[in-house]
This record gives C-alpha cells, structure tokens and sequence, in this order.
C-alpha cells in the first residue's frame, strides 16, 4: 500500500551478450532504462538495419491495410472499443515468425496492389475513350473509309441546336452540290458532317463562322464504325474487371497470412523498440553498461537471471545523482488495487509523497454511490460489471476500471436504498403484494432528495468538510512520516483543530447544537484564531512580518469554504439521476394509458432503454465528479504531484499480446 | 389558465431551450473533431464518444430544470393556479440553469475539442482530459443547483 521503492541500478556485462540481455529486459520488463548522459554511442549499431526494420514497418502496415480493404476484419463493437488484442502463446509466436515468408506475402500483396491499380487505370483509359465515341455513335461509316478525295472535302463539327435549321437552309439555297448530315444532336448542339466540293470551301467556311460552327477534327482512323469500337471497348472493360476480379481473388488467398503478418509487424515493434533503447547504452568495444531504475524487490530476480544469462554479466546498485528523481510506481493490495485507476488519471505522486490510493477509495466511492444515488442502478452496475469482467478480456487496467464500477454499484445500491430510490421509484408507490420487502424498504428509507434537497444538500457539504479535515490529516500523517513533528503539529493540527471549532461554533449558532454553548465556542474560535495568527507566519525573520503572515494565512479559509461549497455537485447529480429516473417512469406510464393493444411493450421499451440511458449517462457523471472531488479539493491538502511514472522496457505491440 | 402559468412554462422553455443549443454546439464542435481522428485511428473511438458526450449534459441539466417546474406547478395532472407574481419567480428562478448551460456547454465543447487533439496524439491521457473538461461543468452543475433550490423554495397556492 504505498509507493513502491525504487533503487538505481547499472548492468554491467559483456558486449557479446547484449542481444541475451535485452531480450530478456523486454520480456520482463521490470525496468526503467535512462541514457547515460555521457554516452558514447554514436551510432555504431549502423544505421542500415534499423533503416531495414522501418521499411519493413511501412510495408507490412501497408500489407495489412490493403488486406483491411479486402475483407474487414469481424470484430465485435466491445472488442473495437476496448481495442483487444489477440492473444498469442509465445511458443506459436515464435513458431509463426520461424515459418512465415514474409518477402514473398509483402512482394505478393505490393505486387497484387500494384496490378490491381494499373488495371483499374486502363479501364479509366478505355471509359475516357468510350465516352469520346458517344458522340460519333450513329455515324455509319467505318473511320478508315471516310476522308477527302480529289474533288470533295468533309468537315465535323457542332453547332448550336437553334442555328440547325437556318444553316441547312442557306446551305440548301446556295450550294447545292454540299450535303450537310446531322450525325448526333441533343438539347443543345447537333454534331453535323458536312460534305463539300473543294472549290467551294471558302464560302462553306464563311457560312459555318456565320452560325457559329464550332469545328471538330476527326481524329480516328481505325477500320470500324464508332458503334462497333464501343462494343470493342466494352468488352475490353469486361475483360479488364475479370482481370482484376482474379487479383483480388488472389489477394483474398492471401487473407490467411494475416495473423502472421500481424505477429510480423510486432516482432519488428518490438525489434525497433530495442534497437531505439540500446542507444541508450554506454559500451566500449567490449563492455557494456546499461544504467537504469528498478523496483528494490526486483533486485535479487534480476542479480539471479542476469547470471543465468552470462557469468559476465553484474547489477550493481548505484546512488542517485544529487536532485535525480526516481520514477514512481504505485503498487496496493486487495480492495484498494482498482483505486489505482483513478490516482493514475491524475497522475503519479512524487517519489517522495504519499500515495494517495488508500485514502481517496473510500470518498471516491462513497461520492459515486452519492452522485449515482438509485438502489436499482446499483444493482445493475454490479451485475453488469460481474459480466463485464467474465465474458471481456480486459487488460489490467481496464480490469481495474470495471472492478471499480461494481464497488460502485454497491455504494449505490446502500446510498440508493437510504435515499428510497429504485430505479426512479419510491417504495411507497410499490403494490401492497410485496408486503414485507416494502415495509423493510420504506424502514431504511431515511431520506428523499426530490422531496427535501436541503436535507441533501447540507449532507453533502458535511461529508466535504469531512473529507477536507481527512485530507489535512493526511498531509499531518505524512510529514509524521517524515518525523517533520513541528510542521505537522503547528500547520496541520492547528488547522484542523480551527476548522472543527468553526463547524462546532456554527452549529451552535443555527441552533443544531444548544445555544448555551455558544459563548464558549465562540471564545474557542478566538483562540484558535489567535493561535494561526501567531503561529502561521513562523518561516518569517522579521516580527512584523511573521504577523503580517499569520493573518493572511486566515485566508485559506476563504480556500476551504469554496473547497467544502463545490460537494454541493453531490446532490445536484444525485437529483439529476432521481430525476430522469422518474421522467424515464412517466413517460412509460403515458405511453401505456394512451397507446391500445401494444401499450404494455412500448412501456417495457421505454423503460429498459430510459434507465439504461440514465444509468450510462449518469454514471459517467458520477465518475467523473467524484474523481474531480479527489483531484481538485482533496489532493491540493496533502499532495504535489507530478512524478515520473515508471515506465520500463517492455514488450509493446499493437496487434499481439503474447502470452507465456 | 392564469398569465403565472404561462411565465412558469417560458421559464421552463427558456431553460430548456438555452442549455439544449449550449450542449449542441459543444457536442457539434466535439464531434466535428472526433470524426478528424477518427479518420486517422479508428481504435479510438470509444476514448472520443466519451470525450463527446461530456459538453451534452447541459442540454440535460435544462431539461431536469424545466422539469422540477413541471412538478412544482403540477402541469401534468392538474396545474395549480399560480398568480402572475409566482410566474414571474419561477422564470427567474429557471436564469441560472439557462444561462450557465449555454455558456459552459459552448466553452466545455472547446476544451474538449483541445481536448481531443491530445487524445489523438497521446490516448493514454485522456481520463486527464476528461477531468479538464469536468472544470468547466461545475458551474452548469452549480447553475442547476440554484434554480432547483429556487423554485423548490417559492411558495405556490
């Protein structure tokens, strides 16, 4: 229960077992590699394999990608959510890795890639081609049989529709000997061939720029009508598309290479990993010095492996240098071990505080079961999470969060059964049938929030002022810890002791306690004020100074009234779940009075998606605000923050979990 | 039905309707960045509908607010026959929620757009971003909390 302690060590050995060492570092991954800062290293590993490893990355990424393309992987939505890995045994890892060739699936599925995307090209070629065509589509006459000849020339070309008739007109009038064929027209323009005698060519071309003819030059000469070199085109396309049917048949024959291209892709993770952390290395020619942190009970494992290895091979402790932080890793037993999750979202304490774990669980699910507040929905979180953490397979933290739900389900159940709130129903309007359950339920009813908030609300503000002394007390505990006795005693103790006064004195005066008391709390306050005043200023050299302090000092109290007002939050968001609970209740009630014959399963609709929705909604809510709790009003008592988490060498992969 | 009725139901409307465009916008602008990273790593999607539903709890904050109003007066069974002047309390008393919903939902939806962009750099923080965004509702939670100590404080009948 606590921080775990670290030592510094240095691994000391011989250069030919580097490859042994850190393969065996990765695996257990229990430490924190630092680079020497006078490293020597520069580059010697060369720079071409690790260049090889990076292709290698980009390739099978890519491989996978297009093998994505093909076929999407089934995953369920929980799985995609979570983001599982598969898991793989080692020894199939390795087996998988040992047979895979994995130069002739890359050079396949780049190969297949790169053909499918050159097919795919020429059918764009062909369809560009095709849609030129269209517009020669009724022309009779095969390309290689039109042309001038001695005495007669042709021309193409379109014209607006509306100048059509008017052209042909003129043409007919004055030249006769010239014969205009509509070839194609639309809305718009038609597509005309005009035949002509030679000797007349500069009149026809004065008459086409008087009607706007705009010229197209024939540009085919192929032996066959538009019609036919379509259906040509056509089936060249067809013949394109089978083409690259049978690729992607081929590729799909690549899809059971999956698995191992994944298994491929994080070897070379894990390669690249070690190749980037051995430039952390100082080594000689010979000699090799990893320098790194530990956890202090992982030592003597790995004195004895780090033999095993190679009788060369030495962990020796070292001193820190003078300022050097140790990363923090927070270890805590039992009951406590999900708690970790939420430290973690804040972050890691400092290797010299406290761990703020075990002090935080108890509010933080006490606040949940507060802020979630209906017995029903505790209920369901904790079977919920129970299934959660039997059917999923979760990583250690997700196991952490989920376990944290179902003790927050049951928080919820005992604040929601005090609270009288079953899934946004008071046991009073239970039907009589349920005799004894109802009258036990309404005995431990002690409380409505709908009904009386105020209540609630000085509840609420009560347990802050409770957590806020708690954490005092703990930052009193710590500096114990630290055998610091004067500050804990003259900071902390005055403190709390002020702040009870206080509670104590304002109680007396709205008549919660007798009013006899009044004067002597009122006197104990003064005292107690006094005492800050004088005491609270004490790192100050000059007399007026140490005053000046001390009195300014009482302004913290202004920190804690805010501090103490914010756990109001509880009982708004214990009204906001009561509250959709029963507006979830109602509507389900209209919808069965007023709708006929399938009232009853609208109903049951309504309430299983409603509560659902609010248990969701709510529960983030609820989460997130009682971690805010923690963060924001109860760690600033006790706790900095900002340590390095620990963060050893390891196997890090992205599909692949391997197993042992 | 009385004018006071009426006044309660646009207080009622008001809070509805001023944390509903706060909460759209900050889901809209949330969304509109998630689906950019999405593009780019779909396997955070979960960590990002998270992120995204953070700014939508105003909308329901307003809503939770013009409901006690609705109890107060008893508009689904048979409403009391307020006078003007308690109208005109229970719309005042309905500002808080309104007002702080539609703000925080705007500036919560910005946190959480940065918010996101972290994420798609750094997915492991994202418990700390959603706590950054939490920051911002205290006040909307605070808002819901006065009108509902308002209303429930002003005599009817």
């Amino acid at each position: 229960m606590a921080i775990i302690s670290m030592q510094k060590v240095n691994i000391i050995g011989f250069k030919e077992d580097e490859r042994k060492i850190l393969k065996f570092l990765q695996e257990k991954g229990l430490m924190e590699i630092i680079e020497k800062e006078e490293a020597l290293s520069s580059n010697e590993l060369g720079g071409k394999s690790e260049e090889e490893i990076d292709t290698y990355i980009a390739r099978t990424s890519f491989a996978l990608e297009f093998l994505d393309g093909l076929e999407k992987e089934k995953q369920n939505f929980i799985d995609a959510f979570l983001g599982a890995k598969i898991k793989v045994s080692k020894k199939k890892f390795n087996k998988v890795l040992r047979n895979f060739k994995y130069d002739k699936v890359l050079n396949t599925c780049e190969r297949i890639d790169d053909e499918i995307a050159r097919l795919k090209e020429e059918t764009k070629n062909q369809e560009k081609e095709k849609e030129l065509l269209f517009s020669w589509e009724d022309f009779p006459y095969r390309f290689s049989e039109v042309g001038a000849t001695d005495k007669v020339a042709l021309i193409f070309g379109t014209i607006p529709q509306s100048e059509k008739d008017k052209l042909v007109t003129k043409i007919n009038s004055k030249l006769p000997c010239t014969h205009v064929q509509v070839i194609k027209r639309d809305k718009s323009e038609a597509f005309l061939m005009i035949v002509f005698l030679k000797k007349e060519e500069n009149n026809v071309n004065n008459f086409l720029r008087e009607f706007n003819f705009n010229e197209r030059k024939l540009s085919y000469d192929f032996d066959a009508t538009a019609k036919e070199r379509i259906e040509e085109i056509d089936k060249e396309i067809a013949s394109l598309q089978k083409r690259i049917n049978s690729q992607k048949q081929k590729a799909i024959e690549l899809l059971r290479y999956r698995l191992d291209l994944k298994c491929f892709y994080d070897s070379l993770l894990l390669k690249r990993n070690a190749e980037d952390t051995k430039r952390k290395f100082t080594s000689t020619e010979k000699v090799l010095l990893i320098s790194g942190w530990i956890a202090k009970d992982n030592f003597r494992f790995l004195k004895e492996n780090l033999a095993k290895i190679s009788q060369n091979t030495a962990l020796i402790e070292v001193k820190p240098r003078r300022g050097e932080e140790a990363p923090v890793a927070i270890h805590n037993k039992g009951i406590i071990t999900p708690f970790e999750a939420v430290t973690k979202i804040y972050g890691m304490p400092k290797s010299t505080e406290l761990d703020p774990t075990p002090f935080l669980s108890f509010f933080f699910i006490l606040f949940f079961g507060v802020c979630l507040s209906d017995a029903g929905y505790g209920i369901l979180l904790m079977i919920l999470s129970r299934i959660a953490l039997r059917k999923l397979d979760l990583g250690l933290e997700g196991k952490k969060l989920i376990k944290l739900l179902f003790y927050g389900g049951i928080s919820t159940l005992i604040v929601g059964a005090l609270f009288g709130s079953w899934f946004g129903a008071s046991p009073d309007i239970f039907p009589e049938s349920f005799g004894a359950i109802k009258t036990f339920l309404l005995k431990i009813k002690l409380i409505d929030p709908v009904k009386n908030p105020v209540n609630v609300l000085i509840l609420s503000l009560a347990l802050g002022i409770l957590q806020i002394i708690f954490g005092i007390g703990v930052s009193m505990y710590g500096k114990i810890l630290k055998k610091d006795y004067k500050n804990a005693l003259l900071t902390d103790a005055l403190w709390i002791i002020f702040i009870v006064l206080l509670v104590f004195f304002a109680l007396t005066n709205v008549g919660v306690l007798p009013s006899t008391l009044q004067v002597t709390s009122k006197l104990l306050v003064i005292i107690s004020t006094v005492g800050l005043v004088l005491t609270q200023g004490r790192h100050q050299k000059n007399i007026f100074l140490k005053i000046g302090s001390g009195v300014l000092s009482l302004y913290k109290v202004i920190g804690y009234l805010s501090d103490t007002l914010s756990y109001s939050r509880l009982l708004a968001l214990g009204l906001s779940t009561a509250i959709i609970g029963i507006v979830v209740n109602m509507v389900a009630q209209l919808c069965r009075d007023m709708i006929p014959y399938v009232g009853v399963v609208v109903m049951a609709l309504i309430l299983i998606g409603g509560h659902l929705f609010n248990l969701a909604i709510s529960s983030l809510g609820s989460f997130i605000h009682s971690g805010r709790l923690q963060f924001v009003e109860f760690f600033t008592k006790f706790l900095e923050g900002g340590g390095n988490t620990f963060k050893p060498f390891r196997r890090e992969t992205k599909y692949i979990e391997i197993g042992d | 039905m009385t004018l006071g009725i009426a006044l309660a139901i646009l207080g009622a409307a008001i809070a509805v309707i001023a944390c509903g465009i706060g909460s759209v916008k900050g889901v809209g602008m949330a969304g509109e960045a998630a689906a950019g990273v999405v593009a780019e790593q779909p396997e955070k999607f979960g960590k990002l509908l998270l992120l995204q539903a953070l700014p939508g709890t105003q909308g329901i904050y307003g809503f939770l607010g013009a409901f006690w109003v609705i109890m107060k007066i008893q508009l689904l069974s048979s409403p009391i026959d307020i006078s003007t002047v308690t109208g005109w309390q229970i719309l005042f008393a309905c500002l808080p929620i309104a007002i702080t919903g539609l703000i925080s939902g705007i500036h919560q939806g910005r946190v959480v757009t940065s918010g996101i962009s972290t994420v798609a750099k750094r997915g492991e923080e994202s418990g700390k971003m959603i706590i950054l965004a939490a920051m911002v509702e205290t006040y909307a939670v605070l808002g819901l909390l006065a009108s509902i100590l308002l209303i429930n404080g002003i005599p009817v009948e």
